[in-house]
Formats: C-alpha cells, sequence, structure tokens
C-alpha cells in the first residue's frame, strides 16, 4: 500500500447536496405532476376532453423552461440513485465503485439525453 | 475502494471481535424499520415517474402527435392504474421528506428557531401553491 488514503475524506457532501435539492423538488412537485399527468389529463382524454397540447406547447418549448425542468427532474433521478446505493447497502448489496457511480452517471445521462433531444429539434 | 474495504486492516490483526449474523430481511422485524424501507421505496420508485416525465418533455417538444402518444400511453388501464401507485410513493415522500425537513435544518429566528410545524406546513403550502398554479395553467385560466 503506497497511496495514502485520507479516511475522512470523501465527495459526499456534494452528493448529497444534489440528493437534498432532489429531495426537495421531489416532495413539492412530484405528487402534484404524478396527479396532473399521469391521471387527470388521461382521464380527461379518456372522457373525450382536450389532451392539453394547446395548453402545454406554450410553456414546456421554452427553452429556459426546458432546461430547469431537466435540471428539477436531474435532481430527483440523483435523489433517487444515492438512496438506491445506500439501501442496496441496509440489505447487504455492496456494489463495487463503478456501480454506485453508474447510478448518478444514469441520474444525469436521461435529463442530458434528453435535452440533446430538444434541441436537436 | 469498495464499501466493505475498511480503513483499518482487519485481516491483519489476531483480533476476531464477534459480528452477530444479520439477516437480509433485518427490517421486517420492526414496524419504524419497515416504516424506513417504505420511505426509501417510495423515493426510488418516484424516480420512474421522473423518466417518463422527461419523456413527456420530448414530446411536448416533438410535436401534437408525440404528445398526444405520450398521453395516450397514460391512458391504458394498467398504466392508469400504475400512476396511482406513484401518487400514493410520491405522497409518501412528501409526508417523510417533510417530517425529516425540520430534523435536519434548524431555522433560527433570533434567539429561538423556527418551529417544526411552521416548516411543514410552509413545505405543504408550497406544494399547494404549486398544484393551484399547474391546475390554472392546465385548465387554461392562466
Amino acid at each position: 500500500m503506497s497511496r495514502r488514503t485520507w479516511p475522512g475524506k470523501s465527495a459526499e457532501p456534494f452528493s448529497w447536496m444534489v440528493f437534498g435539492a432532489g429531495g426537495m423538488v421531489g416532495a413539492i412537485a412530484m405528487p402534484v405532476l404524478v396527479a396532473a399527468f399521469g391521471l387527470l389529463v388521461p382521464i380527461v382524454v379518456l372522457a373525450g376532453g382536450p389532451d392539453g397540447f394547446d395548453r402545454v406547447r406554450g410553456l414546456l418549448t421554452n427553452p429556459v423552461v426546458v432546461v430547469l425542468a431537466l435540471a428539477a427532474l436531474g435532481s430527483v433521478l440523483w435523489h433517487a440513485a444515492h438512496r438506491l446505493y445506500h439501501t442496496l447497502h441496509d440489505v447487504k448489496v455492496h456494489v463495487p465503485g463503478w456501480v454506485h457511480a453508474g447510478l448518478y452517471a444514469l441520474a444525469v445521462a436521461v435529463p442530458l439525453g434528453g435535452a440533446a433531444v430538444i434541441f436537436a429539434m | 475502494m469498495s464499501a466493505r474495504q475498511q480503513h483499518v486492516d482487519f485481516g491483519r490483526s489476531a483480533r476476531a471481535p464477534y459480528t452477530p449474523p444479520v439477516p437480509r430481511t433485518w427490517f421486517l422485524a420492526r414496524r419504524s424499520s419497515r416504516l424506513y424501507m417504505l420511505r426509501e421505496a417510495s423515493a426510488i420508485l418516484v424516480a420512474l415517474f421522473a423518466v417518463d416525465l422527461v419523456w413527456g418533455l420530448v414530446a411536448a417538444n416533438a410535436g401534437e402527435r408525440a404528445w398526444r402518444a405520450w398521453v395516450g400511453f397514460h391512458t391504458h388501464d394498467g398504466v392508469l392504474l400504475l400512476s396511482g401507485v406513484f401518487l400514493v410513493l410520491a405522497l409518501i415522500h412528501t409526508v417523510t421528506w417533510f417530517d425529516a425537513m425540520p430534523k435536519i435544518v434548524r431555522v433560527r429566528l433570533g434567539a429561538r428557531f423556527l418551529a417544526p410545524w411552521a416548516m411543514k406546513a410552509a413545505g405543504w403550502g408550497v406544494l399547494g401553491l404549486f398544484a393551484v398554479l399547474t391546475g390554472l395553467w392546465l385548465g387554461g385560466v392562466l
């Protein structure tokens, strides 16, 4: 063992910060968004009502809104990645470091991929 | 560094401390730890709906046909049922998050601290405001 390690040193505070932001965004926005887009809009459509595209078009196609929404959704994904890693630990599944990093990479890749598709259109 | 590696190398030590065996299902034994696991699971599973919302945002930008396909996917019975489950999970995350919030962040007001109930109320207030704005926007009022 030639490399010195600092037992107290880790990237955890940064990860935890994004985790905290994602937890807050998720707590405030997710119940509303699930109720609106998972239940309300589909049920209105099933009843023969409008699909909401004329409402959605103006706001959700604004590039600033797109970036903010993807950042918010990304933080929710980061939050889940962080919890998944630690909960796996709790059930005695000790994943290697690259899986840990991969979970965070996935949380970044999904919104980045969305941005790439939207801004390439 | 793997999670199981220790900072102290026990392998070279003559110590052999007894570690009681813990089954994977340890959390089922107590109500509090069952609720803990439910809390963890709710936050993890709700991320699936966040992925769905990224898809919805892409669909909204791709045009009316893509948007209609995205909404149409959610009109299937199974998907509606799943959305109902997601709503319950999202609310579990909200309740537990707002419960934890005052324990993690203490807001100082002069010599006193902001009461936990006030912080929780503020959280629900912001959620309510977001719900009203979303409803007014989708309803065509805003």
